[in-house]
C-alpha cells in the first residue's frame, strides 16, 4: 500500500545475532546415524533438530551445543576449534562423511544496503544506461517481430489510457472475459469494507469484524480497496471501471484492526468464517515479513490444505519488503505457505514493482504477479483513491479467479489454482518474481 | 524473556490424530492455565492466552504438536 510498512530486521542485524561460523558435514545417505554418534564418541556435545520440534523457538545455537544435527538431511554444522574437527575428519571421514566444507552467511542477492545507504551518482547512472539499453533492445525486437511477443511492452500499452477501464483491469484482460463473477463467492478478509459506497449499491454484502477493540467500519481504506478491485464496478460515476468480478457476493471480514494489525487469532477465525460461508475465494492483502532462511509455516501449511480440500482457494500477497534493485526480500507469511497462492507486483510498465518479495527461500515461491502500482479502486465515503502493494495485486488475481471459477463448476479449490496459473501469461521477468506470469482472465 | 507472570497470546495445533479428542485436549489446555480459548475446530487449532510461567505445561499436554507465540500481519 502507499504507506507501506517495512517492519523487517535489517539483514545485517541478522547476521549480527548469528552465532560464530563453523564446519558443514554432509554425512553419506546410508551412514546419518553412524556419523552423528562418531561425533558424540569423539567428544562432541550433539543437538538434533528434533529436539526442538515442540520448542516455541529455537535458539541459533541448538542450546549451546557443539554441533547443531539436522537428522532429515544427515547434516551437522560443528562449531568447535578447526584443529578437533580436522581430527575427527581425519579419524571418520572416510566412513561416513560425504563432504565438509566452511559454513557460509547468506546475504539477499545484491547485498543489504537500504536504499538511503546505496552509493548515488555512478550506479544511477549506471542504472539509466541500463535500462535504456533495454529500452532500446525491447524497441528493435518488436520492430522485428512485429511487436508480437510477450513481452511487457503490450503493458505499456495498455496503460496508457484509463479512461474506460483501469490499467490493471487491461493487463489481466478482465475486459475480454464474458464472465461476471456471478454465483460466486469472494472473501476479502482487511481492514473491513465501506459498504455504503455509492459504486456498490445493490451489491451482495456479508460483513464480519475479528479484529479486537476496532469498529467494523474501515477506517483505514486498504479493505475497501482491495473489494474494490476484486469485486468492484465495471462502469462507476466518475472513475474508470475498476472491479474484475463485478457480480460475484462480497465476504467482507475485518480482521485487521484500527492499530493496523491482524492476529493469528483474528486471520483464522476470518478464514474458518469465510469457509463457513462457502467462499470459492479468500483474498488476504496482509503479511508478515520473513527472513532469508525462515521456513513455511506448518499452521498456515495445514489452513491452505483444508481451504483447498473444501474447494476453496486462499490467495495472499508476497509481500512489500524488498527494495530492489539493492534488496530483495524473501515471500512473507502466509503466502509462503505452499498451498496458499503468493502474488508478486508489476507496475504498469510491466516491470516488476520495487517493493515486490521474491521466491528466495526454498520451497516458497512467488506463484503469479498482477498490476500492484498506481491502482485506482474505491476509497471509503464514496471516493477512489490510488494505492501501491502487492496487496492491490492480489485482489486482481482474487477477482480473475472468481471468473474463472465462474467458467466451470470444477474449478474449485485445487483445480482452481491449477487453472489460474495455466491462464497466466508467461513474461520476460525471473520467475522468482512472478511465478507462472500475469493473471489472465481469458476464460471466453 | 517475557516475565513470568506477563500474559502471552498462543496458538496451538492438534494432532490430528486428536480430532475426535479435541474436547478433551481444549479442557486439558484450561486446567493448565489457557484462558480467552478460540478453538477453530475446523483446522485443529487454538488461540489462546497464558501467564508465561505456565506455558511450558501446553506442550506436554496430550495431542498437542505445537505451541507457539501469536503473530501479528499487517495490511501491507
Amino acid at each position: 500500500m502507499t504507506e507501506r510498512s517495512n517492519s523487517t530486521p535489517p539483514l545485517t542485524a541478522a547476521a549480527d545475532r548469528a552465532p560464530r561460523l563453523g564446519t558443514v558435514i554432509r554425512f553419506q545417505p546410508n551412514a546419518y546415524l553412524d556419523g552423528v554418534h562418531s561425533l558424540a564418541d569423539s567428544g562432541f556435545r550433539v543437538a538434533s533438530s528434533s529436539e526442538f520440534r515442540d520448542a516455541i523457538a529455537v535458539p541459533n545455537d541448538f542450546g549451546g551445543a557443539d554441533v547443531q544435527y539436522f537428522e532429515r538431511f544427515g547434516i551437522a554444522i560443528v562449531r568447535q576449534d578447526a584443529e578437533r574437527v580436522r581430527a575427527f575428519l581425519a579419524k571418520h571421514g572416510d566412513a561416513v562423511v560425504q563432504s565438509a566444507r566452511a559454513e557460509r552467511r547468506y546475504r539477499a542477492l545484491v547485498g543489504t544496503q537500504s536504499r538511503a545507504e546505496r552509493p548515488s551518482g555512478p550506479r544511477r547512472i549506471e542504472r539509466a544506461y541500463v535500462e535504456g539499453y533495454r529500452d532500446a533492445v525491447v524497441e528493435f525486437a518488436d520492430q522485428l517481430l512485429g511487436n508480437t511477443s510477450a513481452t511487457p511492452d503490450m503493458v505499456r500499452h495498455v496503460a496508457s489510457d484509463e479512461s474506460a477501464l483501469t490499467w490493471g483491469l487491461q493487463a489481466v484482460k478482465a475486459d475480454l472475459s464474458r464472465r461476471t463473477g456471478c454465483g460466486i463467492r469472494v472473501a476479502v478478509l482487511d481492514t473491513g469494507f465501506d459498504e455504503t459506497h455509492p459504486d456498490f449499491r445493490g451489491r451482495a454484502v456479508v460483513k464480519k469484524l475479528f479484529a479486537s477493540n476496532s469498529s467494523d467500519s474501515d477506517l483505514n481504506g486498504h479493505g475497501t480497496h482491495c473489494v474494490g478491485t476484486a469485486c468492484g464496478p465495471r462502469s462507476p460515476v466518475g472513475a474508470p471501471g475498476y472491479g474484475i468480478a463485478y457480480e460475484t457476493e462480497i465476504f467482507a471480514g475485518k480482521v485487521v484492526g484500527e492499530d493496523g494489525n491482524a492476529s493469528d487469532r483474528s486471520v483464522i477465525a476470518g478464514i474458518t468464517w469465510a469457509l463457513d460461508q462457502r467462499c470459492h475465494i479468500i483474498s488476504m492483502s496482509l503479511a508478515l515479513d520473513l527472513l532469508l532462511g525462515d521456513m513455511p509455516d506448518e499452521d498456515f501449511e495445514r489452513i491452505g490444505q483444508g481451504c483447498l480440500n473444501a474447494g476453496t482457494l486462499i490467495i495472499a500477497a508476497a509481500g512489500n519488503a524488498s527494495a530492489r534493485p539493492t534488496r530483495i526480500a524473501p515471500v512473507a507469511s502466509p503466502a509462503n505457505a505452499s498451498t496458499i497462492m503468493a502474488v508478486g507486483a508489476i507496475d504498469a510498465r510491466g516491470d516488476i514493482c520495487a517493493f515486490s518479495s521474491g521466491g528466495l527461500n526454498a520451497n516458497q515461491a512467488v506463484d503469479i504477479a498482477a498490476p500492484g502500482a498506481d491502482v485506482l479502486s474505491a476509497a471509503p465515503g464514496g471516493g477512489h483513491r490510488r494505492m501501491d502493494g502487492t496487496s492491490m495485486a492480489t485482489p486482481h488475481v482474487a477477482g480473475v479467479a472468481a471468473l474463472i471459477a465462474e467458467s466451470n463448476a470444477s474449478f474449485r479449490g485445487a483445480a482452481l489454482w491449477a487453472r489460474v496459473l495455466q491462464l497466466a501469461k508467461a513474461v520476460e521477468l525471473p520467475a522468482r518474481d512472478v511465478g507462472k506470469g500475469i493473471a489472465q482472465a481469458l476464460t471466453g | 524473556m517475557p516475565e513470568p507472570d506477563e500474559t502471552i497470546d498462543v496458538t496451538i495445533r492438534v494432532a490430528a490424530s486428536f480430532q475426535a479428542r479435541l474436547d478433551e485436549v481444549v479442557s486439558a489446555l484450561n486446567d493448565a492455565g489457557l484462558t480467552d480459548v478460540d478453538v477453530h475446530r475446523r483446522f485443529l487449532m487454538i488461540s489462546g492466552s497464558i501467564a508465561s510461567a505456565q506455558l511450558p505445561q501446553l506442550s506436554k499436554i496430550d495431542g498437542v504438536s505445537s505451541v507457539r507465540p501469536a503473530r501479528k500481519f499487517r495490511a501491507i
